[in-house]
C-alpha cells in the first residue's frame, strides 16, 4: 500500500471516529461513500476465501474513477482499512445509538 | 442607397441647390468660370465632407447592429441545441432505467456513460449550471460516477447492487433536466426546491 493511501486512511479513520465527516451508504452492498467537493472515496469489502477484502476507490468531482486500490489480507495495512470499516459500519447503522437506547431501556426496567 | 440617412439626401439635395444658386449669383455678378468653379467647388467639398463624415458614423452603427444580431443569433442556436440535448439525456435516463429493470446491466452502463458525457458538456454552459447549482450538479455527477463503478463490478464481480438507489439518482436528473428545459423553452423564475 502506497504511502499516500495510509495516510489517507489513517485520516479518514481519524474524522470518521470524530464524526467531521459523514458516510453514505450506496448502490453497491457493503459499500460506503464519503463524498467530499473535490470528489468521493468509495470503500468497500468483497468476501473472498480467505477472509474479506477491501476496496478503495478515488473518484474525481466528475465522478471518473481516478484510482483504485485493493486491501487484503496480505497487506499490512489490512487491520487499519478493516478498522476504518467497522468505525463506518457502525455510525451509518447507528449501531452504538441502537445499543445505548437498549441499554436505557433495560436499565429503566 | 438604402443604407443612406435622410439626413445625407438633405444634404446632398441642399448642396446642389446652394452649389446652384452660388454659381447663378456668381455669373450674374460677372465672375470668371474658373473663379465660379473654384467657388461651387470649395462649397459642394465642404458638403462633401460632412456627408462623408455622416456615412461613416452610418456604415459603423450598421456593422456594430449587424455584430450584435449574429451574437445574439448565436447565443439563440446555442441555447437550442441545448434543448435538444437535455430532451436526448431525458430519453437516454428512460432507457437506463428500462434496462435495469430488466437487469440489463451492460447496457444500462453504456447509456449511463452516454448520459455522464452529456452531463459534462452540459457543466460547461453557464445557463444550465447557473440554474441547477455547482454543488447539484457535482453531486449528480459524483453519484452517476459512483454507479457506473458499481454497475462495472456487477458486470464483471457480480457485485450485488440496489438498483433502486440509481434510480432515485436518475428520477433526480429527470428533475433537474425537464426543469432546465422548461426554464429554457418558456423562461419564467428559478427552481422552486
Amino acid at each position: 500500500m502506497i504511502e499516500k493511501y495510509v495516510r489517507l486512511v489513517d485520516e479518514l479513520r481519524r474524522k470518521t471516529k470524530e464524526r467531521a465527516v459523514s458516510w453514505e451508504t450506496t448502490d453497491a452492498e457493503g459499500q460506503y461513500a464519503l463524498k467530499l467537493k473535490k470528489g468521493a472515496i468509495l470503500l468497500d469489502y468483497t468476501k473472498r476465501m480467505l477472509g474479506t477484502e477491501y476496496t478503495i476507490t478515488i473518484v474525481n468531482k466528475e465522478g471518473t474513477p481516478v484510482d483504485r486500490i485493493e486491501v487484503g489480507l496480505e497487506n499490512s495495512y489490512y487491520a487499519h482499512v478493516d478498522d476504518l470499516y467497522e468505525i463506518i459500519d457502525r455510525q451509518v447503522n447507528r449501531i452504538d445509538e441502537q445499543v445505548d437506547e437498549i441499554i436505557s431501556e433495560i436499565e429503566e426496567l | 442607397m438604402r443604407f443612406v440617412q435622410p439626413l445625407t439626401w438633405f444634404l446632398i439635395i441642399g448642396g446642389i441647390i446652394v452649389c446652384g444658386a452660388l454659381a447663378v449669383k456668381l455669373w450674374r455678378e460677372g465672375n470668371s468660370p474658373s473663379q465660379i468653379v473654384s467657388a461651387v467647388g470649395d462649397v459642394a467639398s465642404f458638403f462633401g465632407l460632412i456627408i462623408a463624415i455622416l456615412q461613416i458614423k452610418s456604415v459603423k452603427e450598421i456593422t456594430e447592429a449587424t455584430q450584435r444580431a449574429i451574437s445574439e443569433t448565436k447565443a439563440h442556436l446555442i441555447t437550442n441545441l441545448s434543448i435538444s440535448d437535455l430532451s436526448k439525456a431525458i430519453k437516454l435516463i428512460e432507457q437506463i432505467q428500462l434496462y435495469l429493470g430488466h437487469r440489463n446491466y451492460e447496457l444500462a452502463d453504456v447509456r449511463l456513460q452516454d448520459l455522464r458525457i452529456i452531463l459534462l458538456q452540459f457543466g460547461g454552459n453557464a445557463v444550465f449550471l447557473n440554474y441547477v447549482g455547482r454543488e447539484d450538479y457535482d453531486s449528480l455527477m459524483k453519484n452517476i460516477g459512483i454507479h457506473r463503478i458499481n454497475l462495472h463490478d456487477a458486470i464483471f464481480k457480480q457485485k450485488i447492487i440496489n438498483t433502486t438507489v440509481i434510480n432515485r439518482t436518475l428520477e433526480n436528473a429527470i428533475n433537474i433536466l425537464v426543469a432546465v428545459e422548461t426554464e429554457l423553452k418558456f423562461g419564467g423564475g428559478g427552481r422552486s426546491d
